[in-house]
């Protein structure tokens, strides 16, 4: 897809463009969102609220200033610590607070639990649950979005000095609570 | 440079965080080079930056793995968005307006605007017109993929009559080199940084990154399925592009170096030791070793004479004999270098009566796929049969060409002869037939590199007189159409010298095998 031409279009108010936008990135956001969050259901709130905000707010895009996908990391990133504020407010669901359902609760996971388990049983996803908000988006933002450190400041709204410490910390604080068993080193796979 | 944690050097080490910037390719590229030539003196920093390399390797796989097959539970949607973007006001750029504005009552002073400050700009500044690749809408000769440095990044063309047009590219990059396609022009790889990038030639295809050294050497795989490298820390490795996994052949101890180089029918790896290993170990030896993909097998070919003063590298394979490039450690590029033949099961080297050119750890001059090449005796410049060794001097005109191509079937050397006026710098040399045809194209651009796109095709890199950007051009041996410009605006090498594979590569492709 070239990128431009569609951003141009979706700009000049074009809808297919905008749906091609939202078809190209939702993976990409839905997964960084995940990398931030830890929570698939968080992630998808995240990056539904992060792509309707960027398409519907696109004519404040410039593509002299950033790439599109530095800008849609930027609200993605800054959606995810408002859900993460949020969750940090106490909060009782409808059905808890009426009393209801309790009889209903089944203790057995379902497969998506089972898999989720798995998933959050691995080490890596347990040392980045460990690190701070701002290590971890350091961590995904380098790691899975790729980014420059510049990016990375840009995206977490810091300079590229404080970017820089801050993945050299969480590296370091990774590196403390992995052993060399959780990480599947590369290069000691195979060895013949 | 600053302390290193607890190191009792103190001041002599680099801190963590530079280490990791520099494992991460995110220092600036003078710091990057000072850092690099203290690994090189220095095993603590060398060791905990390789350390720290790895660490963030292992984490950056680790984090794909779990992320990159992660889906939604439910599809995100469009519909809310589409409720909302329906609604008036229409969100539009102030772009957006302002072109439509153009089209309106009120377009005229802006055009005529425009229009003066483009005929007041456009004889001092050439930027304009280089904001595109000028990429041809007539492309007549064989279907081939090319990619071009472009725009602070890479794009790759596919040149196929009507279908011809850009089918990725990547920007924002910066410096990248040792552009290079697969053999079925499936995959790209090129190098940024310590960083190498393998892209998938078709419009949405992966984009995988393998984080090496910047001392790291990498080759394809005959089938294209898998790229063999060494990592700069000793190993060599061959990455299999469909698992996207790691396989070590040889371990760090036994210090692999240099480029590893694929047998024609992909069995076996030729690769050289680094001569560390050997003089570490007290007893001066380096050479030449060969390892089986399948297996992990591994035996030495040969052993270096003289491992005080030169290196052996593989050269080039041909038929299960290996020809080897013996390189003196401490010339410069484009000096002489002596050959010799391995007979890979005797495990015998035979030195030839001839000396080649070499360029970094590779040679200037390929061999043909019939086993001839370009070699010196004496200060004469002959074509040198590998196997029989038998010598034809080449005519005078083609002296110390500055690059040359072989055709597919051997017949034809393509070669570009330096210091000749643009437009006649191209010449055709078929060694059987002793017949030297010069291949005229239109003044005004210097001929810099060659490759041949079928056997009746020539791509040819030019520089046109005082630009600062290369062209590509076509050319028909056979003079069935005339030579066409195919694009232009093509990033200059930034080593200055002459390195064409880090701004363009080339790849002719069967339509079967295309993307």
């Amino acid at each position: 897809m070239n990128n431009i031409a569609v951003i141009r279009r979706a700009q000049a108010g074009d809808e297919r463009a905008a749906r091609e936008l939202f078809e190209y990135y939702q993976l990409r956001t839905y997964r960084l969102a995940l990398g931030l969050l830890g929570n698939p259901a968080d992630a998808e709130e995240v990056a539904q609220d992060a792509l309707t905000y960027a398409l519907l707010n696109i004519y404040l895009y410039n593509p002299d200033l950033s790439s599109f996908t530095t800008w849609l990391h930027t609200i993605t990133v800054s959606r995810a610590r408002d859900k993460r504020r949020r969750k940090m407010l106490p909060s009782v669901s409808l059905a808890q607070w009426l009393g209801v359902g309790n009889q209903l609760r089944d203790h057995t996971p379902g497969p998506e639990a089972a898999a989720l388990r798995r998933e959050t049983e691995r080490g890596l996803l347990i040392a980045l649950n460990q690190l701070s908000p701002k290590l971890r988006e350091a961590v995904v933002l380098r790691f899975y979005a790729d980014c420059t450190y510049k990016e990375m400041g840009e995206i977490m709204g810091c300079s590229l000095n404080t970017a820089r410490s801050r993945l050299r910390l969480a590296i370091q604080k990774l590196r403390a609570n992995l052993g060399d068993e959780t990480v599947r080193w590369p290069l000691t796979e195979t060895i013949r | 440079m600053a302390a290193h944690g607890d190191d009792p050097v103190g001041k002599t080490h680099y801190d963590a965080e530079t280490l990791t910037a520099y494992a991460l390719d995110q220092l600036p590229r003078q710091q990057a080079e000072a850092v690099r030539a203290h690994l090189l003196v220095c095993p603590a920093c060398r060791d905990a930056a390789a350390e720290t390399a790895r660490f963030t390797h292992a984490i950056d796989r680790e984090l794909h793995d779990l992320l990159d097959r992660a889906r939604p539970a439910s599809n995100l949607s469009f519909d809310t968005i589409a409720r909302e973007w329906r609604k008036p006001p229409h969100r539009v750029s102030l772009r957006a307006r302002l072109a439509r504005l153009t089209t309106g009552f009120a377009s005229a002073p802006l055009i005529l605007l425009l229009a003066l400050a483009i005929t007041i700009l456009a004889p001092y500044e050439d930027s304009l017109a280089r904001r595109n690749l000028e990429l041809t809408d007539t492309y007549t000769g064989p279907p081939a993929l090319v990619a071009v440095a472009f725009d602070e990044g890479v794009a790759i063309v596919r040149l196929d009559g009507e279908h011809t047009g850009v089918v990725r590219h990547f920007r924002r990059l910066g410096d990248l080199s040792d552009l290079s396609f697969a053999p079925d022009g499936r995959w790209l790889a090129f190098q940024r940084g310590s960083t190498l990038h393998l892209v998938e030639t078709s419009a949405d295809g992966q984009h995988a990154k393998l984080d090496l050294t910047e001392n790291a050497e990498w080759a394809w795989s005959p089938d294209s399925a898998a790229l063999a490298y060494t990592d700069g820390h000793g190993r060599l490795v061959v990455f299999d592009l469909a698992l996207q996994t790691h396989n070590v052949l040889v371990p760090a101890s036994e210090r692999a170096w240099g480029p590893p180089l694929w047998s024609l029918d992909g069995t076996q790896i030729a690769y050289a030791l680094a001569p560390q290993a050997t003089a570490n170990a007290g007893n001066a030896t380096q050479g030449i070793w060969r390892v089986d993909p399948a297996t992990g097998y591994r035996v030495e070919l040969a052993r270096n004479p003289a491992p005080e003063t030169s290196l052996l590298v593989p050269a080039a394979w041909l038929d299960g004999n290996t020809l080897i490039l013996a390189r003196d450690g401490r010339m410069a590029n484009g000096d002489q270098a002596a050959i010799y033949r391995i007979q890979v099961n005797a495990r015998q080297a035979q030195p030839l009566e001839a000396v080649a050119l070499a360029r970094g750890d590779q040679l200037s001059w390929p061999v043909s796929p019939d086993g001839h090449m370009l070699a010196l005796r004496g200060d004469r410049l002959v074509t040198l049969n590998v196997v029989s060794e038998r010598a034809r001097a080449v005519p005078d005109h083609l002296r110390a060409p500055a690059a040359t191509a072989w055709a597919p079937g051997g017949a034809w050397l393509a070669a570009i002869v330096p210091g000749k006026p643009g437009g006649e710098g191209l010449y055709l040399y078929a060694p059987g037939k002793a017949k030297v045809v010069q291949v005229r194209l239109p003044a005004g651009a210097a001929e810099k590199s060659v490759a041949w796109a079928g056997s009746e095709h020539l791509f040819v890199v030019r520089q046109p007189d005082g630009a600062t950007y290369l062209e590509l051009w076509l050319v028909s041996t056979t003079g069935a159409h005339a030579p066409q410009r195919l694009l232009s605006n093509i990033t200059l090498p930034e080593s200055g010298g002459w390195l064409a594979h880090d701004t363009v590569a080339t790849r002719a492709i069967s339509l079967t095998s295309t993307p």
